[in-house]
């Protein structure tokens, strides 16, 4: 992927054709492939998990069962009663979003989360969704809430402006946070791996050099792992958040 | 959870209702002593907070940005469809930074951590 003299970090982010005559009949790029791969994963990971239905679980069927109680909990806690109905979509959107981060890690593999129109469909549909549920649980009294209760009337303008703009900003926020995150990611890794490529090639002492961004890119994935977890943790729990201030009131 | 551990293994090796009963009976037998404690350490709620005070490091930064981009954005756009150039631009620059302290604002104040 790097070059003998420069590094190619974003070229690992291209899109193209995949499954031969298929693929490029159907203009089908890695991005859906992979959407698709996450997908399987994450219904076999219950499914498989879960065909036991044991009293005392072995280990693939307790990390479904700490899965979906984990999802659960937040839902429930986060939005309140009524969270068991937006459990399916929070726990759909935690594990597509964690499965694609992941997925991005193995080798030859392409991160579907790192594109900025994978994660502001995302974060469009959970701003929509959001939006849906509190002109059905609020009706009219939805827009009362761009002006905060018990400030001065002659503030509206100043205020309504602002808190307007502070609610269209949150897809914003949700989709530029995993986006960039993920990108900013596999780019380091990309620049360390270019790095131990170019120190190789440097006669005596190259190799042993080398070694360095070797270690550095083990540390990254380390970390690339807390990463992904943590960020699609972060989408799912202001997923929650905002629907527990569309239900409330 | 190392007690629980041992539950899987074991329960892979041999099956039936007896051996269950049986194993049932030695992990409550071993629980028994730290049941108490354990519960406290590893309670969901602490779990919960580490994510989400390192999450919320996450948030602060983003949720500054976006605002400002989105009060950029619906200032040029207006200023686009009504012909006055650089006023509103100005000022919904200033109302997006605006809601940026108030988007962290409201991060800070509703966590718990």
């Amino acid at each position: 992927m790097a070059a003998e003299s420069t590094i190619d970090a974003l070229g690992q982010f291209e899109l193209h054709p995949v499954l031969g005559q298929i693929g490029e009949a159907l203009r089908f790029s890695q991005s859906p492939l992979f959407m698709l791969i996450a997908v399987v994963l994450v219904l076999a990971f219950l499914y498989l998990g879960m065909r036991p239905a044991a009293v005392v679980p072995g280990r693939l069927q307790a990390a479904a069962e700490i899965g979906y109680d984990f999802i659960h909990n937040m839902a429930t806690d986060t939005i309140g009663e009524k969270g068991t109905a937006f459990f399916p979509f929070v726990f759909a959107i935690f594990f597509f979003i964690l499965a694609g981060n992941y997925l991005g890690l193995v080798p030859y593999s392409f991160t579907f989360t790192s594109h900025i129109v994978v994660t502001v469909s995302l974060a469009l549909l959970v701003f929509l969704v959001s939006i849906l549920a509190s002109l059905k649980a609020q009706g009219m009294k939805f827009f009362a809430h761009f002006m905060p209760e018990g400030a001065p009337v002659f503030l509206a303008p100043l205020l309504i402006p602002i808190e307007i703009l502070s609610f269209l900003s949150r897809p914003v926020s949700l989709s530029i946070r995993l986006f960039a995150n993920m990108m900013a990611g596999h780019v380091l890794l990309e620049v360390f791996a270019g790095f131990t490529l170019m120190l190789a090639g440097l006669g005596l002492f190259g190799p042993a050099l080398a070694v360095a961004p070797v270690a550095i890119n083990v540390a990254l994935t380390a970390l690339e792992l807390l990463v992904g977890v943590l960020q699609a943790y972060v989408f799912a729990i202001l997923t929650c958040i905002y629907l527990r201030e569309a239900v409330a009131h | 959870m190392g007690a629980q551990d041992d539950l899987n293994v074991s329960s892979q090796t041999d099956k039936g209702a007896e051996s269950f009963d049986r194993r049932l009976a030695e992990a409550e037998a071993r629980m028994r002593g730290k049941s108490v404690k354990d519960d406290a350490a590893t309670g969901t709620k602490d779990g919960n907070a580490d994510y989400s005070a390192f999450g919320l490091a996450m948030r602060l930064g983003t949720e500054m940005v976006a605002a400002l981009i989105v009060g950029v954005v619906v200032g040029y756009g207006l200023d686009r469809l009504c012909g006055t150039k650089p006023v509103l631009l100005i000022l919904f620059s200033l109302a997006g930074g605006a809601s940026g302290m108030l988007n962290v604002w409201r991060a800070v104040r509703n966590a718990q951590v």
